[in-house]
């Protein structure tokens, strides 16, 4: 017990203090939770800059009335208006529709439209932008356009103005989340969405990088001979249990981070994600995940030779792993399908999936019980195996063994 | 101190270690010897318990191995190797404990070692920047560290330079004026002769030679002789009573085939010339060790 400790302790310190450590824990989670956000920031984020828009008009007066409409309806933070709006009427209708191209193509302008004379009739109004990609522009362009037409066919069919007033008033829809209990919270679409996923990188990560060094420093162990010296101090199994632990600790120290930063981002943004039974759920889910990749890749760590050899196995175990990230947006469209019940039941998939559900919706008590209940039990296989693997493994140097040996060495 | 009785290691189809026995008495110096590939290093790991044997006994103070028979026990391993990456000194305070130290005893005695060693500069460098002669150190102390009563010494002495090997020689004899027993396994013989009082040669995992050095000399040596003369060299070309003959000018070298007398040499010698002295060498292990080896694998 006290060379576990000794171990255990060795493993969490030289390793915490690592650059590794640093880097994985803080800055490729940023990275990746970066990439995520950043664009949908761009796409829904408070403008700060008005953005210019020409309104080819071939219509008397919808040009100007859709200028009001925009400059009323869209303000900055600051309370000037979102849209600026240029209007090119009179003349050629042709030609006013070639200066507004050029206009964008010389980047003077931001979009334009083209709104026809026979609009009334032709349903039709043409928006020309540089790329279509800002969702929240052409939509707020969209409504606008859509009310000012509706409302002048109301002026056009004799509606009283207080009527048409009233019919116009738009409806504020409010985006709600309802949890079990029927309680409603408020809560953005977006986040709710990427939560879970977050929740999954997250725990990817954390086992990842805690299993990746296991590999290394049984690897490194492997060809320094170093197992020599600590095999003549310690015995197998203590060494392989103190790696473990020691470095399943620094998994849930990352771990432990990153939830500490999740509830904090979540409560300020108002919403709580992070809740006591999940984050128990998420341990579980964790140290189980931990345990059978960690078993796994110690088992790789010592048939192979060298970092080398093992890294091309280990990167198609991250692959594997990869698919339920890759998965996830089947599994956030239909958290209770037969499909994802089933695949949450591939023992190396399950933490990762289990965690995604929880993160969407509490699935029923019966899943959560029997995928901890099989994961439990491939656990225990695979560090059986893996234990009998180092056992026999550990001091075949210069040959790798082949399959069929492995085999042998897990059966006896 | 340290008993094996027909230890017996298969590595598939191949034996690494062929029933093999030997005793190694307390406080004694005892050569472990045999040339690459002989079971030098399966049979140490088989001590150390690093491997099974398939079958036979190993017994230490008369008892088979207990759990905590290891941390009386330093083992220097023939391949070398440390955590690259990690401190000095961290380094072997982390080994000096999994040998069942106490942090602080184990902080104080690397401080000593480092010390001795020359190596207190380095003490919070990463090993991978201390030169292989250095490295080679720090393995050693890690192998002492803990006071062994019993230390295993796998090629102690390749890689290192003239001055760290008698530093290493003196510790060597420090550990065994505190009773501490040694075990030397090496194909290096002009150590062994200068420091083992035992020995036990192995050729393909089998004892080819076992016992007291002295003894074995006087048993399996072929004896040299150097005679000096005054005459003529070309009358003892057909010299009959020597083997291997080495002539010059004013003497010759040969050895004294079994059966042969020094006495017969001489008669047929002093016939032909005068001779003015004579010497009998002492065998030199590395002959005996080199007879042996090849004798063995004719047989």
């Amino acid at each position: 017990m006290k060379n576990i400790l000794t171990v255990m302790r060795w493993e969490y310190l030289t390793r915490i203090r690592s650059k590794w450590f640093v880097i994985s824990t803080v800055i490729i989670p940023l990275i990746i939770i970066a990439s995520m956000f950043i664009p949908t920031l761009i796409m829904t984020g408070p403008d700060t800059e008005a953005k210019v828009i020409a309104v080819v008009d071939g219509t008397s007066d919808l040009g100007n009335i859709l200028e009001r409409a925009l400059i009323e309806r869209y303000k900055l933070k600051d309370g000037s208006p979102k849209y600026q709006v240029v209007l090119l009427q009179g003349g050629n209708f042709n030609s006013l529709k070639e200066q507004a191209s050029e206009l964008l193509d010389s980047d003077v302008i931001f979009s334009y439209l083209v709104i026809p004379g026979n609009v009334m009739d032709s349903n039709e109004v043409r928006y020309y932008a540089r790329n279509l990609g800002n969702f929240k522009d052409q939509e707020q362009i969209n409504r606008a356009v859509n009310r000012v037409i509706s409302r002048q066919r109301m002026i056009a069919a004799n509606f009283d103005p207080k009527v048409i007033n009233f019919l116009s008033r738009e409806v504020d829809l409010k985006m709600l989340e309802t949890g079990k209990g029927g309680e409603e919270k408020e809560g953005s679409e977006i986040i709710s969405y990427l939560t879970p996923i977050i929740f999954v990188l997250m725990l990817f990560f954390a086992i990842f990088m805690s299993s990746q060094i296991l590999l290394r420093s049984v690897i490194e162990e492997r060809t320094n001979r170093l197992l020599e010296i600590l095999l003549s101090s310690i015995t197998p199994g203590e060494l392989m249990s103190g790696k473990i632990i020691g470095l399943g600790l620094l998994g849930l120290t990352q771990l432990a981070l990153y939830l500490i930063v999740g509830y904090f981002a979540s409560s300020y943004k108002g919403i709580q994600i992070v809740t006591s039974l999940n984050v128990i759920l998420f341990l579980i889910y964790f140290v189980l995940g931990y345990l059978l990749y960690a078993s796994i890749f110690a088992s790789i760590g010592t048939i192979f030779n060298s970092e080398h050899e093992a890294q091309q196995l280990s990167s198609f175990l991250s692959i594997i792993c990869v698919i339920p990230i890759m998965l996830s947006s089947y599994v956030i469209a239909n958290p209770q399908s037969t499909t994802t019940t089933i695949l949450s039941f591939i023992p190396i998939v399950t933490p990762f999936f289990m965690i995604l559900r929880i993160g969407i919706e509490m699935p029923p008590l019966w899943e959560l019980f029997g995928t901890i209940g099989v994961l439990i039990l491939f656990v225990w296989l695979t560090m059986l195996a893996a234990g009998k693997i180092f056992r026999v493994a550990v001091l075949i140097y210069g040959k790798r063994p082949t399959l069929p040996e492995i085999w042998q060495w897990v059966k006896e | 101190m340290l008993i094996l009785q027909n230890v017996t290691k298969n590595f598939n189809r191949t034996t690494a270690v062929d029933d093999l026995s030997f005793d190694v008495q307390g406080g004694s110096i005892f050569g472990l010897l045999g040339p690459n590939g002989a079971g030098k290093t399966t049979t140490i790991r088989m001590i150390m318990n690093i491997l099974k044997p398939d079958s036979g006994i190993i017994s230490f103070k008369g008892e088979p191995f207990k759990r905590g028979d290891y941390h009386k026990i330093g083992y220097l391993p023939e391949e070398r190797g440390l955590y690259q990456k990690m401190r000095l000194k961290e380094t072997i305070i982390y080994l000096g404990r999994l040998k069942g130290l106490s942090g602080t005893n184990a902080a104080q005695k690397t401080d000593e070692f480092l010390e001795r060693f020359e190596l207190t500069g380095y003490a919070n460098r990463k090993i991978e920047e201390l030169s292989k002669g250095n490295q080679q150190k720090v393995q050693f102390i890690v192998s002492i560290i803990h006071d062994p009563i019993l230390l295993i010494l796998d090629e102690p002495f390749a890689g290192l330079d003239p001055v760290n090997q008698l530093l290493l020689k003196e510790i060597i004899g420090e550990l065994q004026d505190r009773g501490a027993t040694i075990i030397f396994s090496t194909h290096q013989m002009e150590q062994v002769e200068k420091l083992c009082n035992e020995i036990c040669l192995i050729s393909n995992g089998k004892k080819i030679l076992y016992g007291n050095l002295r003894e074995i000399k006087k048993e399996y040596g072929t004896q040299v002789v150097t005679i000096k003369f005054e005459g003529e060299k070309e009358t003892l070309e057909d010299l009959k009573s020597l083997r291997n003959l080495c002539l010059e000018d004013k003497s010759l070298t040969g050895e004294i085939p079994e059966g042969m007398l020094l006495n017969d040499v001489l008669l047929e010698v002093m016939n032909r010339v005068s001779v003015t002295h004579f010497q009998l060498l002492e065998p030199s292990l590395e002959q005996i060790f080199i007879d042996q080896v090849k004798g063995g694998d004719r047989a």
